[in-house]
């Protein structure tokens, strides 16, 4: 009940506060924009061969965004233990019966909570502006299977992001690390470009971050029908280029499942990271 | 019901909190006295459970501040307002009053009508003037109702009607059902009305007593005699710390007989006489020096 009502506390802060909640989506306005500007019509350009290009492209957009939102939305939902730790708040939270462990825990429930609700958000109101925009149609039998990837991003985030409050340690610095994430955010997860024209060099090095795996995992969801449709009457070897170039396979993984192994590998290592930083925490307190 | 027995708190090299020792009685209201770095929020954080002490143990009821029950007797108001400013008063009240095991509900509305919050619960923390989010402050803090409850600088900022109100309240709850009050406070005057007086600097308690007889003590009455010529008060002789511009001579007197005496042996010599009752800015300044620290 008191951990419950924690949470409660942290969903209300974050949901009752407009501007906190547009400036998490920060990012994902970016990505929206800049896809609208010139992205779309670059990108399109290079298939335009290809049936129903747009939807495709469409798709794989909603797909780098979603995760976007899961990057940004859990790292601002997670500085809130940093506003309650500068402005005295969490003293007179220690002062109930509520212990440490259970206001910590309450600052991860809630930012997995906010991450997996925002995603929905920023998923639902994109799949409404492609529907109005290029009749994009989404099959509702994958929301069982998006969803499930929207909780398993929102954990991998949950995690990272705890791991960068334990070691910035103070509300000052808040805005030049969620400056510094939130542009990151829209390279690593492959939305301000695709992955596949940025160098070799740096495609590999992505290889090694939870980001592309990511969103390689919606985009396969949601681009699925899709491309077996776009490319039935076209060469497999220009399938496999799209592929390759727009994200959807990262380090030989090409399917939602293998990318979720993927990313439930990077909440392991994380997992790994947060106990090995709390035990040097604890030794260094 | 609270015993403190020489408690200690250094950081670094600094001692902020040096081997004292507290002994409170139920029902009692405690001011804690001292200047800015004197120790007060050091000891008040190791009282409340929030920093652990290096040396030394505190038993409230017979509990720990490392046992759980220990936060349920106590009720803390922070010198800041802490609450969640983005939410509403009635939003924080909940919110706090869940975070404890059992709260009872209907001593909540009361607290909240004694307080006069029901005008306000329904705007934002962050909108109210200082005055109503002090009343707050103290409404969340009296919610799991508290055996003990710490006021650090309460009275800060607040207007001369708030502070009446809230110590009106205050009063009551301690008539009521035996609520002690410890009190850190930078209004003297606010001291006098506290059972016991605790005046820290140094990390060090310096005086422990009474109001009645720190004042006895330490703050001496004064008497001033305002004489019909320079002359006739360039004749009454000054001992130290005894004042004389022009006609008028201030002298520090012990007791009311000692003014008597004087007054009878100027009598025809002044026009008028003033007598003053020694304060707590006297005692304070008294204990504490008068360098600013």
């Amino acid at each position: 009940m008191i951990l419950l009502n924690l949470v409660r506390r942290n969903l209300a802060l974050y949901f009752n506060n407009r501007k906190r909640i547009f400036f998490s989506l920060f990012g994902v306005l970016i990505s929206i924009i800049l896809y609208f500007v010139f992205l779309k019509s670059m990108i399109q350009r290079g298939f335009s061969s290809i049936p129903d290009g747009v939807k495709l492209l469409d798709s794989w957009l909603i797909g780098g965004t979603v995760l976007l939102a899961a990057i940004t939305t859990t790292e601002d939902s997670l500085y809130q233990k940093l506003y309650d730790r500068d402005s005295n708040r969490i003293k007179d939270l220690l002062v109930t019966d509520a212990s440490y462990a259970q206001i910590d825990i309450s600052y991860a429930i809630s930012a997995w909570l906010i991450g997996l609700i925002m995603q929905f958000i920023v998923f639902v109101i994109l799949s409404v502006i492609f529907m109005e925009s290029d009749g994009l149609s989404i099959d509702i039998s994958i929301l069982p299977q998006l969803v499930l990837g929207m909780a398993v991003s929102s954990l991998v985030w949950t995690l990272f992001n705890i791991i960068i409050v334990m070691i910035i340690k103070s509300s000052t610095l808040v805005p030049s690390i969620s400056s510094i994430i939130s542009s990151c955010a829209g390279f690593f997860a492959g939305v301000y470009m695709p992955i596949g024209s940025l160098p070799t060099g740096a495609q590999t090095f992505l290889n090694y971050t939870p980001a592309p795996y990511g969103s390689a995992m919606f985009r396969d969801v949601l681009m699925h029908n899709q491309l077996q449709t776009s490319f039935q009457h076209v060469n497999p070897s220009v399938m496999n280029d799209f592929i390759k170039t727009m994200g959807l396979k990262i380090n030989g993984f090409d399917t939602f499942n293998g990318n979720m192994m993927m990313s439930l590998l990077f909440v392991a290592i994380l997992l790994v990271v947060f106990f090995a930083l709390l035990f040097i925490n604890k030794k260094n307190a | 019901m609270l015993e403190v027995t020489e408690l200690t708190k250094s950081f670094g090299h600094k001692i902020a909190v040096d081997h004292i020792n507290l002994q409170i009685e139920k029902g009692q209201l405690i001011a804690f006295l001292g200047h800015n770095g004197a120790g007060k929020s050091t000891t008040i954080n190791m009282l409340t459970g929030l920093l652990k002490p290096d040396a030394g143990s505190i038993s409230l009821e017979g509990h720990q501040p490392t046992e759980n029950q220990y936060s349920h007797y106590l009720g803390v108001v922070f010198q800041d307002s802490v609450l969640d400013k983005q939410l509403t008063v009635v939003k924080n009240l909940s919110i706090a009053s869940k975070l404890y095991r059992d709260c009872d509900k209907q001593f909540c509305e009361d607290l909240m009508q004694k307080f006069e919050i029901d005008t306000i619960k329904n705007q934002k923390y962050g909108s109210l003037s200082g005055g109503q989010r002090r009343r707050v402050d103290i409404v969340r803090s009296l919610l799991s109702q508290p055996e003990l409850l710490f006021l650090d600088e309460p009275s800060t900022g607040l207007d001369i009607q708030t502070r009446k109100k809230i110590w009106e309240v205050l009063d009551q709850l301690r008539q009521e059902y035996g609520l002690t009050i410890i009190l850190t406070t930078h209004y003297l005057e606010e001291a006098n009305q506290a059972d016991w007086v605790y005046v820290m600097d140094k990390g060090k308690i310096v005086a422990s007593d009474t109001v009645d007889n720190l004042k006895a003590q330490y703050a001496k009455n004064s008497l001033t005699l305002f004489f019909k010529s320079e002359g006739l008060a360039q004749s009454m002789p000054l001992r130290e710390n005894d004042q004389r511009v022009g006609k008028k001579v201030t002298v520090k007197i012990t007791s009311y007989q000692e003014a008597m005496q004087t007054i009878n042996l100027y009598q025809n010599d002044i026009n008028d006489f003033e007598y003053v009752h020694g304060t707590m800015d006297d005692i304070f300044i008294e204990l504490t020096g008068k360098e600013i620290k």
